[in-house]
């Protein structure tokens, strides 16, 4: 009986190390670190926009890594946001954000790449101003 | 008078197809990009041998360089394009907008039998509106 639960304890250790194995060249964005954070209704412009990634070392490859800020409604791309060459992990992305943001709702679509294993993730969130 | 009704007539035509671009959401009068064709088709089955070394997207007017197009496995997601994104403007006769070719060269050696995702990011230059779309297509040994 116990053997059987050994060899089920197993099963699962293995499935989850390969599940991790196939997940781990994919950058994911640390939500608890961007800026403006996700859901966030800012009373003034921010200055910046920055999104920071875990990703295995090597970081992000920096021509094909970028976001974009899509003011909703118009659809109209008000900055692009590429890798942070100063930060030695390549784990950031930033957009300068030199005009003020009309109040609005405003998409960040981002698309990161992994240099080690070209692992390739993608997503979005909002955040508005008003 | 007659060159009253002939401005009143201008005025008119004018009014009526505004309002008919409007309607019928000519890319013109809102400045979206649009996708008209790709060198790789929606669905299509190629053996590697049959796909271009260049993936080629054609759009209704021009695009800057914040647009970017990314090639990918479904399965493991996993990027197989060369990352060198180029766009170049297509001047038709007649169309005073002209069209873009969004193109990225295929990493074919890591084109083994699989589906691939194709997802693409157009910002025009007239009002640098935001347009994404994507498809997929398969490889076969």
């Amino acid at each position: 009986m116990s053997k059987r639960w050994y060899g089920l304890a197993l099963g699962c250790v293995l499935v989850c190390a390969l599940v991790v194995s196939l997940a781990v060249g994919h950058p994911r964005l640390r939500v608890a670190d961007t800026v403006p954070a996700p859901g966030a209704l800012l009373s003034e412009s921010p200055k910046e926009v920055k999104l920071v990634f875990s990703v295995e070392p090597g970081g992000l490859i920096p021509d094909q890594s970028l976001f974009w800020v899509v003011r909703q409604g118009p659809d109209e791309v008000v900055a692009v946001g590429r890798v942070d060459l100063t930060v030695a992990d390549r784990n950031v992305m930033r957009a300068e954000l030199k005009e003020r943001l009309v109040p609005g709702v405003y998409l960040v679509k981002w698309v990161a790449i992994s240099l080690q294993d070209k692992g390739f993730a993608e997503g979005s969130y909002s955040f508005a101003v008003r | 008078m007659r060159f009253v009704r002939a401005l009143s007539i201008t005025v008119s035509v004018l009014t009526v197809s505004t309002i008919v671009g409007l309607l019928l959401g000519n890319p013109f009068v809102f400045g979206h990009a649009k996708f008209v064709k790709s060198n790789i088709e929606n669905g299509k089955v190629y053996r590697v041998s049959e796909l271009p070394d260049r993936l080629e997207l054609t759009f209704e007017g021009e695009l800057t360089p914040r647009s970017h197009v990314y090639v990918f496995t479904v399965s493991g997601t996993l990027l197989v394009d060369k990352g060198d994104v180029k766009i170049e403007k297509e001047h038709g006769h007649g169309d005073a907008h002209g069209k873009s070719k969004l193109s990225v060269a295929l990493n074919k050696e890591k084109l083994t039998s699989g589906l691939y995702q194709v997802r693409w990011i157009a910002v025009d230059s007239d009002h640098n509106a935001f347009v994404e779309g994507g498809f997929v297509f398969a490889v076969r040994d």
